[in-house]
């Protein structure tokens, strides 16, 4: 595998990672925004349940606190109307009774720090006795300090009570001279008639309750509380809002318009309407959570003795909104989320790491595992596995095929069951003590092993055994291989080594084998026996291979030729038989080497005494052929200094003849006869005669000797001269001439002019008698072979003489009627000869006569 | 007409006899000196042999060189004629029986200025023989020192 391949890998592998991990976290992060969104809101809920909870407990508190600080104001008020100094004042309105009183009520105040007054006022409105605080201490107002306040509302409405009925002023600021106090003085006012032991009306006890004190008190509450805890009027004014400026507007007309219902409208609607609900949730998400104060209920049941300012007081308690979606809150929520979100994604990346990797080792194994399956199936040998109690487990495609059972047929069968019966007895045996020593190896060794097949049929087989050990279970996988082809092979190779033992035995040459190591010969066939007269095999086979040399060391000689060459072919080396006769015998031997490594040497031994004989008498031939040659070749040689000499020897004579002759008959022909005349003209025309032939001759015997030069030669052109060059000689003639165009040949220009010299020229010659005389000259193709023609219609000839045609000297027509020599038609065949082509003839007489030729096609052709 | 004289080198007397009367018809009656073989006719050339003393400058107007020859055949005359400086010029033609193209081939290339075949037709050689002589005697123009010698 090369770097790339690995890389693209590990890339894939990486996007598969990374797809993954997006997934994953994805799918965390919607989740855990789900988780989150749902403990949000659960914890949300619970917050409002506690803080709903909370709120209404303090409303309660609150509530309580105040019924409790202002119960004492009632007992206080009853107190101070009946005690004795008091009635003994009315009794008798003394100085002492007086100074009692104040003192009395001077330590009242003191001790009692829920006033800031009392007042004690008589039937007529006016003041008759006043404890202030002031600076903290109280203080007995001095006589002349003292006023009338009848026509102050609460004197009013206290006076008009009737015994033991109590007024309660509403909640509101202290007023002196017609101003609001200030620092504002919150005060509520508890008055009550004062009447005398005569049930006479004396006038009236007034406690001005310190306000502040309740509203520090609620303020303290509401402080501990999460939301803002606030007091109203019964018409809505804040008497404790989240602000001085909202307080006590009801007190200020110029700001009396500001209410809580201005700010709250759907809160304030809630209470008025549905005071029992105790809490309201605006739709700006604000908690309201209230609860009133009745002035008349704060005694008890005594509801009905009094009289009340204020028809209630509210406390309400308002958590806004952003208490439950508090900004901070909001951004840690968010940074919980995104560090969980983070963590999700290391746990997300892990998650898809390790899940791309189980996927891939799974997949590695599934491969491994269709791998393993593969070769399994595709092994050429039949595979079955056993396991410790020898049932077999697995077995693999071929063993199906081979064993003719099917998959399901074999597993979970007894192995024996592909054992051959008689074998199967034993087999157990075996198989325990390969158990007992499980190693690699054969089965059976040195047995033919057969696999019984499901029809009965057994396959001869060599099986193989390994042990697998899976955890603590021993398998053992066998391999089989059917070995019939094997068995075959080895069959079919004994029957050709029969073969060619038979080819070596019938062999006519010895055949032998031979070492060095024992120096006799290892193996022979009968030829060799019998050519070395020997009884037997064994007796040749005994015998030293150097006493069968005629020469010693002879074999020696040889051996270390064959050692150098690896091979000897044909030696000759002459032998002798056990017998004693000696023979002559070409010995060929080839070294080689047995798997063992030892050299022998294998041969033929042949008897030649025979063949040498017959070379001996070829060479003689031979001899004589080449004696015979040489004497021919200097007869060649002679010849042609005969044909030389000829040319100017016997030429000479004939000029002489001929010379001679002519000098008689022109010089001393006065002295001559007719007759004599007549006879010396044949002396010289037999001279000419003979002069022509001596020529013809020599030509003829040129153009066996010279050479070819070869070209290509258009023969119609040649033919067309020789014909001009006829009709130059003999004007008169009127011969229709035919040449077919086109005509060319392979050969010698000056030769084949020769030929045609000689057949038109014989055309020419013996159409000499006709007045419609007619040449042809041409070509025609014949079983592939060009063959040229001249063909003629003039005195042609005898077949019967056609033989003799192209003899030399030879002539079927008189002298005197077509004159010649009879040199030609010879002189053409040995040029046609010489062309390696050949020449023919048909002809009748005065029919005219055809003449054919071929020459040797072109060789590059 | 002229003294001006012809080697005939010709081993066949018939031969000699029939050229000689050739001549004769030919109305040719030049000195026509005899050689009989090869020898002879460089002897007579070069002033040597049976020719000592004889001025071997004073060269023939042509030779007339048959092939076959004994001694020394016409070929070899021929080289040594070429070979000679007195002689190179000397203007030889061959006069032969012969029809083969070797000889043929090979008498040029020694520097044959002719080669005429004597035909066995007597009419025809008496023909050969009278325009032979009419060419080389008459019409030829020998080389130059064969002229300045002739003139002195």
């Amino acid at each position: 595998m090369n770097g790339k391949l690995v890389s693209s890998n590990t890339d894939q592998q990486h996007w598969l990672i990374i797809r993954q991990f997006i997934l994953i976290w994805a799918l965390l992060t919607l989740a855990l925004a789900a988780a989150l969104w749902s403990v949000y809101k659960t914890q949300e809920k619970s917050m409002l349940a506690f803080i709903r909870d909370e709120e209404r407990q303090t409303i309660k508190v609150s509530s309580q606190f105040v019924g409790e600080d202002l119960r004492i104001v009632h007992d206080d008020l009853f107190y101070l109307r009946d005690q004795p100094v008091l009635y003994d004042w009315l009794e008798k309105e003394s100085p002492q009774n007086l100074a009692r009183l104040s003192a009395d009520l001077l330590a009242f105040v003191k001790y009692r720090e829920l006033y800031d007054r009392i007042l004690f006022l008589d039937e007529k409105g006016r003041e008759r006795v006043r404890i202030d605080r002031s600076q903290g201490q109280p203080v007995i107002a001095r006589a002349r300090e003292l006023q009338d306040m009848s026509k102050l509302y609460f004197v009013e409405q206290t006076l008009a009570l009737n015994k033991d009925f109590i007024y309660i002023s509403p909640f509101d600021l202290a007023i002196e001279h017609n101003k609001i106090e200030q620092p504002i003085k919150p005060v509520i006012r508890f008055g009550t008639p004062v009447f005398d032991q005569h049930g006479q009306k004396r006038g009236i006890i007034l406690l001005s309750y310190r306000g502040q004190r309740l509203i520090d008190r609620l303020r303290m509450i509401s402080r501990q509380s999460v939301g803002s805890l606030w007091l109203l009027n019964a018409k809505g004014y804040w008497l404790i809002g989240a602000h001085p400026e909202d307080e006590w507007n009801f007190m200020y007309p110029e700001r009396n318009n500001r209410l809580f219902a201005n700010d709250y409208g759907e809160a304030w609607s809630s209470i008025i309407e549905h005071p029992e609900r105790l809490q309201f949730m605006s739709n700006g998400g604000d908690l309201f959570s209230y609860g009133e104060i009745l002035p008349k209920a704060l005694f008890g049941d005594i509801r009905e003795g009094i009289v009340s300012g204020d028809e209630r007081w509210l406390l309400v308690a308002r958590v806004p909104a952003e208490t439950f979606y508090a900004k901070n809150v909001r951004q840690v929520r968010i940074l919980v989320f995104i560090l969980l979100t983070v963590l999700l994604g290391v746990v997300s990346w892990f998650i898809a790491h390790y899940r791309i990797r189980r996927q891939q080792i799974e997949e590695e194994r599934r491969v491994s595992e269709a791998r393993f399956r593969g070769l399994l199936e595709s092994a050429p040998d039949a595979i079955v596995i056993v396991n410790g109690e020898g049932r077999i487990v697995l077995v693999n495609a071929q063993a199906e095929k081979w064993l003719g059972y099917t998959r399901g047929e074999l597993l979970n069968q007894p192995v024996e069951l592909l054992i051959p019966e008689r074998f199967r007895i034993h087999h157990q045996a075996y198989r325990q003590a390969y158990t007992d020593k499980p190693v690699v190896r054969p089965m059976g060794i040195g047995l033919d092993l057969y696999a019984r097949r499901k029809d009965g049929g057994e396959l001869p087989a060599e099986i193989n055994l390994s042990p697998l050990k899976i955890g603590r279970e021993l398998f053992v996988i066998s391999i089989i291989r059917d070995i019939t082809a094997r068995k075959q092979s080895e069959q079919a190779q004994r029957e050709a080594q029969a073969k060619y033992q038979k080819l070596v035995n019938n062999l006519r040459v010895g055949v032998y084998r031979h070492t060095l190591a024992s120096g006799c010969f290892l193996e022979v066939n009968p030829a060799i026996i019998a050519m070395f007269e020997a009884e037997s095999a064994e007796q040749l086979q005994a015998y030293p291979v150097n006493d069968l040399c005629r020469e010693p060391g002879c074999w020696q000689v040889f051996m270390n030729k064959i050692r150098q060459q690896g091979f000897v072919d044909n030696e000759e080396i002459p032998l002798v038989t056990l017998k004693g006769r000696e023979f002559s015998a070409s010995v060929t031997a080839a070294m080689k080497q047995d798997n063992a490594g030892n050299t022998y040497f294998d041969g033929i031994i042949e008897d030649i005494s025979e063949r040498k004989e017959t070379e001996r008498r070829i060479r003689k031939l031979n001899t004589a052929l080449r004696d015979r040659a040489t004497v021919l070749e200097s007869v060649n040689h002679e010849l042609e200094a005969f044909s030389y000499s000829v040319s100017h020897d016997l030429r000479a004579p004939l000029r002489a003849v001929d010379g001679f002759s002519r000098i008689l008959l022109d010089e001393y022909a006065d002295r001559l006869d007719d007759t004599g005349r007549d006879r010396l003209q044949r002396v010289r025309a037999a001279a000419q005669r003979m002069a022509t032939l001596i020529d013809d001759m020599l030509k003829l015997s040129r153009i066996t000797r010279s050479e070819l030069k070869r070209e290509d030669i258009d023969l119609s052109a040649l033919a067309g001269e020789v014909i001009d060059e006829l009709r130059k000689q003999e004007p008169s003639r009127t011969v229709r001439c035919t040449i077919q165009s086109g005509v060319t040949a392979w050969g010698d220009a000056r030769l084949l002019r020769i030929v045609l010299d000689n057949l038109l020229g014989n055309a020419w010659k013996f159409t000499g008698k006709r007045s419609d005389a007619q040449i042809e000259f041409g070509m025609k193709r014949q079983d592939d072979d060009t063959v040229y023609f001249v063909r003629d219609n003039g005195a042609g000839f005898d077949m019967a003489y056609a033989e003799k045609l192209f003899g030399a000297f030879q002539r079927l027509h008189d002298a005197s009627e077509f004159p010649g020599t009879g040199i030609g038609l010879a002189t053409a065949q040995r040029i046609i000869h010489k062309h390696g082509g050949h020449i023919s003839a048909e002809g009748e007489v005065e029919k005219g006569a055809t003449f054919y030729f071929t020459l040797e096609a072109r060789e590059d052709l | 007409m002229n003294s001006k004289v012809i080697l005939l080198v010709e081993d066949n007397p018939d031969d000699e006899v029939l050229t000689l009367h050739a001549f004769e018809k030919n109305n040719i009656h030049n000195t026509i000196v005899v050689a009989r073989d090869g020898a002879e006719a460089l002897d007579y050339l070069f002033g040597t042999g049976g020719y000592a003393g004889r001025d071997f400058r004073d060269l023939p107007l042509v030779v007339l060189l048959d092939l076959k020859l004994p001694k020394i055949d016409g070929l070899e005359v021929l080289r040594r004629i070429r070979a000679n400086k007195e002689t190179r010029l000397l203007p030889v033609v061959l006069l032969t029986s012969s029809n083969e193209e070797e000889d043929r081939l090979k008498g040029y290339m020694l520097g044959a200025n002719s080669y005429v075949r004597k035909p066995v037709d007597f009419d025809e050689f008496v023909r050969a023989a009278g325009q032979l002589g009419l060419y080389w005697i008459l019409l030829n123009q020998p080389p130059p020192h064969c002229q300045d010698f002739r003139e002195r």
